[in-house]
């Protein structure tokens, strides 16, 4: 498998350069691998997160995913919809809209019509079990039944990637077991690259390879 | 889920705000429209009256009225305009204004040869044969509650009701007798002395710019003539008032309306900075972020517009043939003046809201 994640003495810093958050990071990541990065709060795994994700840009070194240099990428907005699904500890759905129209939102950025918007969120909610959910107001969702419509929503425009940023830290232990195996069965049967931040060891034992991050760098 | 519907849901996430803003300019749209209609209504149908039953009118300058002035057109006056080029007949009238249940009518002289002058026909009834026979006018009809055989009392004597004319807008308020009866009606001997309304008739092919100019050359423009309501004093300044003030309330609604939608856009913004940076990091650009708050924008200005249309129709509809009776003029040029309006409110009230929110970064706005 080729690398779809190269990070080269990626440095971030905040505070003018007091902080720093990421310290001289090199990770490679492997097409179709099921990674977590596990770490302290305030380690700076969210942080490679959003690097990688093209949502924040290092001071230092060099990022290159899916055949795309983050540092020299103009419309990082079409790379985010059209490689990278994220995923959130807290879902981040729009609470006006339905379940349906919360996972169509990434598309809108695609152009696709509205007839094969539906066919595909409906595919896809009926993948996650919520088939009888889609008109229904997100707010009448219980916490498991919102993550999954955030992992359809990460899904919809058929990513490369899938960044979770600890997507069962507001969950019961219930819920969470659902939303990681489910996360573990589309790893494996849409072939995506799924990467997973937590602090959680149990969560990070799932992964086939765990990055440990302290203080800004790698401990793996 | 169109785009479309995704902007038409959004202005209504703070429904009191956004029902509040768009009452308001709806109000103000009304407002608008109302005014500019009645000018135009209200000069179309005087326009198509005020020559009366003639090619134009004479009468007295009024603009020259002083208290020890009072302009005199006599006989003699109406042979000068005869004697023009190109007048075919010039035919004098009188007026007075009897009191009738405590308001002022206008009673004219006038024959069974002079009516077609007035601009009116009789409808129902007869012509007065007796000095103590009268005309009314079907708008006196309605205000005096009065029709064919019912008696009016001007200046202390009964009069019988034995016509009803119409077909004049300026005409069918007024009170029509014999001349010998018009004597006894007068408050002021000024009055009867006075010959209040020429009503001039020219020839086939004659020019009536040039006429007129003739007619307003006499007595050092003491006179002048008429033969639209821009040549009017009373008229151009009442209806020009009302179109003074619907120019005044557009400009205010571009000031005052164009606040209010900045305000609840920008509330709108504020309250879901998260919202924003989740369609950031799910790709959105910045375009499609500016794009949506516009649509949001405009979907409440375009609101208030189209039920301020709707609510401006029916009134005008009831109101003009109600109260005011006149034609009601349906012009194109004073909706989309108000369709302009609001347009202008809705990129004004958006521009820096969408600014800002294409400023937001995901990442902060994510942890917001």
């Amino acid at each position: 498998m080729s690398d779809i994640i190269t990070m080269n003495g990626v440095t971030k810093t905040y505070e003018n350069g007091n902080i720093k958050a990421v310290n001289g990071v090199d990770i490679t990541i492997k097409e179709g691998d099921f990674v977590s990065i596990i770490g302290p709060s305030g380690s700076g795994k969210s942080t490679l997160l959003n690097m990688i994700g093209a949502l924040d840009k290092p001071d230092y070194g060099h990022i290159k995913v899916a055949n795309q240099d983050l540092l020299e990428g103009q419309n990082l907005h079409k790379f985010r919809a059209q490689k990278i699904g994220f995923i959130f500890q807290l879902h981040n759905l729009i609470p006006t809209l339905t379940v349906r129209e919360n996972v169509e939102i990434p598309m809108y950025s695609q152009k696709i019509n509205s007839k094969n918007m539906t066919k595909r969120s409906l595919e896809l909610l009926d993948y996650m079990g919520l088939k009888n959910r889609t008109d229904n107001n997100i707010t009448k969702l219980s916490g498991g039944e919102r993550q999954r419509v955030a992992i359809a929503r990460a899904l919809i425009n058929k990513p490369s990637i899938i960044l979770a940023d600890e997507p069962t830290g507001s969950l019961d232990s219930e819920n969470s077991d659902k939303v990681l195996n489910l996360l573990k069965k589309l790893h494996k049967e849409q072939d995506v690259t799924l990467i997973i931040v937590t602090h959680d060891n149990e969560v990070a034992n799932m992964a086939e390879r765990i990055i440990k991050v302290k203080d800004g760098k790698i401990e793996e | 889920m169109s785009y479309l519907k995704l902007i038409l849901k959004n202005p209504f996430r703070k429904k009191f705000k956004s029902i509040l803003t768009i009452s308001i300019i709806t109000f103000i749209i009304v407002s608008i429209i109302f005014l500019s209609s009645l000018s135009a209504s209200g000069m179309y149908t005087i326009d198509k009256s005020i020559t009366t039953g003639g090619d134009f009118v004479v009468r007295a300058n009024y603009t020259l009225f002083t208290e020890n002035e009072f302009i005199f057109i006599n006989e003699s006056i109406v042979q000068e305009i005869e004697s023009i080029d190109g007048v075919e007949k010039a035919t004098p009238f009188k007026e007075t204004y009897p009191e009738v249940g405590g308001e002022f009518y206008v009673a004219m002289d006038v024959t069974p040869y002079t009516l077609d002058d007035t601009g009116t026909k009789l409808i129902e009834g007869k012509f007065p044969s007796k000095n103590n026979e009268i005309l009314i006018g079907k708008d006196v009809v309605k205000f005096l509650n009065k029709g064919i055989g019912d008696s009016i009392i001007l200046k202390n004597k009964t009069y019988i009701v034995t016509g009803i004319f119409a077909g004049n807008f300026l005409m069918d308020a007024n009170i029509f007798m014999l001349p010998e009866a018009l004597n006894e009606t007068s408050n002021y001997k000024e009055d009867l002395e006075s010959i209040k309304l020429i009503v001039v008739h020219i020839s086939n092919g004659s020019n009536i710019e040039n006429i007129k100019n003739s007619v307003n050359n006499l007595h050092k423009g003491k006179i002048v003539a008429i033969s639209n309501v821009n040549e009017t004093g009373e008229y151009k300044v009442i209806y020009g008032l009302m179109e003074t003030t619907a120019n005044y309330l557009s400009f205010s609604a571009i000031i005052f309306g164009g606040l209010l939608v900045f305000y609840v856009m920008l509330s709108s913004i504020n309250s879901r900075v998260r919202e924003l940076g989740v369609l950031k990091a799910v790709g959105w650009s910045n375009k499609q972020i500016i794009s949506m708050i516009v649509g949001e924008s405009m979907v409440m200005s375009f609101m208030a517009w189209v039920i301020g249309v709707i609510i401006s129709v029916l009134l005008i509809g009831y109101m003009f043939s109600t109260y005011f009776y006149f034609d009601v003029i349906w012009d194109i040029w004073i909706f989309l003046r108000t369709l302009a309006i609001v347009i202008i409110i809705g990129i004004i009230g958006c521009l820096y809201p969408a600014y800002k929110s294409s400023k937001i970064s995901p990442i902060e706005a994510l942890r917001y």
